[in-house]
């Protein structure tokens, strides 16, 4: 599962390096698009690439995503549109993707998760939560 | 001094050239595959947001933005293909792409070759390359550095960014070494 995750984000067939190995930092040079845990976002967000949410995003839509994660500290309010998403983070909305969502332990939504597939991490508090598509649990 | 463990690695991550080094040298770890080498939010090539953006880590954006643009004393750097629609404000900003609107610089606005500025320039020091762009006014007023006190008596002028540097990072290795005798004792 843990491989499949880092696959899944890093594939976008440019042959980027992974994250851990960025460690010079020039400008001109860099992953992925991140939003970190100090940036607040307040509006809205087209994109078509992979995104990381690891802040807060307090808007309206996300659109396009491919590849999305939100991590276990972001807070994210908005109706998404993408392709997949793994969601360990808060989200308050809805998102619509045509791709696999996994739904972390950590995850909690409101709202309505639609996707081609849901993986479902057992333990996962789904109380506001409403998913559509076919969904399978996973112990990882 | 007893903080955890993550707390200072995101310390020193947020360390970067132009900062003091972390006072306590920490050991190496294991490489964590979670754990981004550098707090660095990246603006990819094909986002695009509207609204107003606060972040208190380097930013890069090679994105479109519209809105404000927030920072605190963290660096801001507008890539080649960045272009940005707001008012900035960070400690240093970069700009390789383009800007419309004031850029406010606590400690440094630099201007690259392939920058291009339309609107006005608040900053204590301001590098512009052979070839920018810029069409506005520059305002070099000198403020209270946005720093600790201790540097602003350090901070006089400096005729490079590294020797500033170099200047700040003996100041706080000295304040951290006292700080560490203290806290052992």
């Amino acid at each position: 599962m843990e491989a499949e995750r880092s696959e899944s984000l890093t594939h976008d067939g440019t042959g980027r390096e992974p994250a851990a190995s960025r460690e010079a930092f020039k400008p001109g040079e860099y992953g992925p698009s991140i939003i970190g845990t100090t940036v607040v976002m307040r509006g809205e967000l087209t994109l078509a690439e992979d995104l990381t949410i690891e802040g807060t995003f307090d808007g309206s839509r996300i659109d396009g995503a491919k590849n999305l994660a939100i991590g276990a500290r972001a807070r994210v309010r908005a109706h998404i549109q993408g392709e997949s998403a793994d969601i360990a983070g808060t989200v308050d909305g809805d998102f619509a993707g045509t791709g696999t969502v996994v739904l972390r332990r950590t995850a909690r939504i409101h709202g309505a998760i639609s996707a081609e597939r849901l993986r479902v991490e057992d333990g996962t508090n789904l109380e506001n939560a409403v998913l559509c598509g076919r969904i399978s649990l996973t112990d990882e | 001094m007893f903080r955890k463990k993550s707390d200072e690695q995101a310390q020193s991550m947020t360390d970067w050239a132009m900062d003091a080094p972390a006072p306590k040298p920490t050991a190496p770890k294991a490489p964590d595959p979670d754990v981004r080498k550098r707090n660095v939010s990246v603006i990819g090539p094909t986002l695009r947001f509207k609204g107003e953006l606060q972040a208190n880590e380097d930013l890069v954006i090679e994105g479109e933005i519209e809105g404000s643009i927030a920072h605190q004393d963290k660096n801001l750097t507008i890539g080649r293909q960045g272009r940005v629609n707001a008012d900035i404000h960070a400690s240093v900003v970069e700009i390789m792409g383009e800007v419309e609107g004031d850029v406010r610089g606590d400690e440094l606005v630099k201007l690259h070759k392939t920058a291009v500025v339309r609107g006005n320039i608040y900053a204590q020091r301001l590098v512009m390359e052979d070839g920018a762009n810029f069409s506005g006014s520059v305002d070099m007023e000198r403020k209270a550095p946005l720093r600790s006190a201790s540097t602003s008596t350090s901070a006089s002028v400096s005729t490079t960014t590294k020797q500033e540097a170099l200047k700040r990072a003996n100041l706080s290795v000295a304040e951290g070494g006292s700080h560490l005798i203290t806290g052992g004792s």
